[in-house]
């Protein structure tokens, strides 16, 4: 009886163990909560503009040589798939601009 | 004037709720930082709605292994003069939930249900944050 109450105990303590280095893990990421609410504001307000302004530059169809288009189509999925998040939009528009620089 | 006192009252009963249940500040800082940029948004003008953000009882269904027992939602009102249809609501909540590291973040401060409300209109959102970002890459289950 006693055994298996040390177990629980043991097992209790583990997982809350776990749990606190998982949370350290995390909230140590370098961004804190204000940049977190100033993305959103920004995703808000200015995401879908830029977002369009993306797309539109990395379109597959406007490149003919092979590795380009598969290039552009690797940065348009991306740019999609970050639609509404402007700090990860802001961050591909750098990567657009070398891409597109290379290309001159 | 007595609604005021009443407001602030329950702002702090709900901050040392948070600070015992987790033990930390980490929600308290998350909440004033959000409600403070979503006011100066406001004041600026870059978003048409005054936007505070409070922890609120969450839903059952919605616990995840991370979860608080007593309160887990993450409450967003909108304090908006406007009528907000449930399209509106989901145009909002798209911008929090597309972030998955910050829905990663809510979730290990204990947070399992992203409420997002309006005052002025009936409906509004309740999002199960286990459905958007997942724990389980670290093991906790």
């Amino acid at each position: 009886m006693l055994n298996k109450i040390l177990k629980k105990i043991n097992a209790h303590l583990a997982l809350r163990k776990k749990k606190s280095s998982l949370k350290r893990k995390i909230l140590e990421e370098d961004i804190s909560y204000s940049e977190e609410a100033k993305n959103i504001i920004n995703s808000i307000s200015k995401s879908k503009s830029l977002y369009k302004e993306l797309i539109t530059k990395v379109h597959p169809d406007i490149f003919a040589d092979v590795d380009d288009k598969q290039k552009a189509t690797e940065l348009s999925s991306s740019i999609t798939e970050n639609k509404h998040n402007y700090n990860e939009l802001s961050k591909l528009k750098k990567e657009v601009h070398s891409f597109l620089k290379s290309k001159e | 004037m007595p609604i005021k006192i009443w407001e602030n009252l329950k702002i702090l009963l709900n901050r040392v709720v948070d600070i015992i249940t987790q033990g930390s500040l980490e929600r308290i800082k998350l909440i004033s930082a959000f409600n403070r940029i979503f006011e100066e948004a406001y004041v600026n003008q870059e978003f048409e709605h005054l936007c505070t953000v409070t922890t609120s009882r969450g839903v059952a269904i919605n616990r995840h292994p991370m979860s608080d027992n007593f309160r887990s939602g993450f409450k967003v009102t909108i304090k908006s003069e406007q009528y907000l249809y449930k399209t509106d609501f989901s145009q909002i909540a798209k911008f929090f939930v597309n972030n998955k590291g910050f829905v990663k973040r809510l979730m290990v401060v204990g947070y399992d249900t992203l409420t997002i409300l309006s005052t002025t209109s009936p409906g509004g959102l309740q999002i199960p944050l286990k459905d958007i970002a997942s724990l389980n890459d670290y093991m906790l289950d």
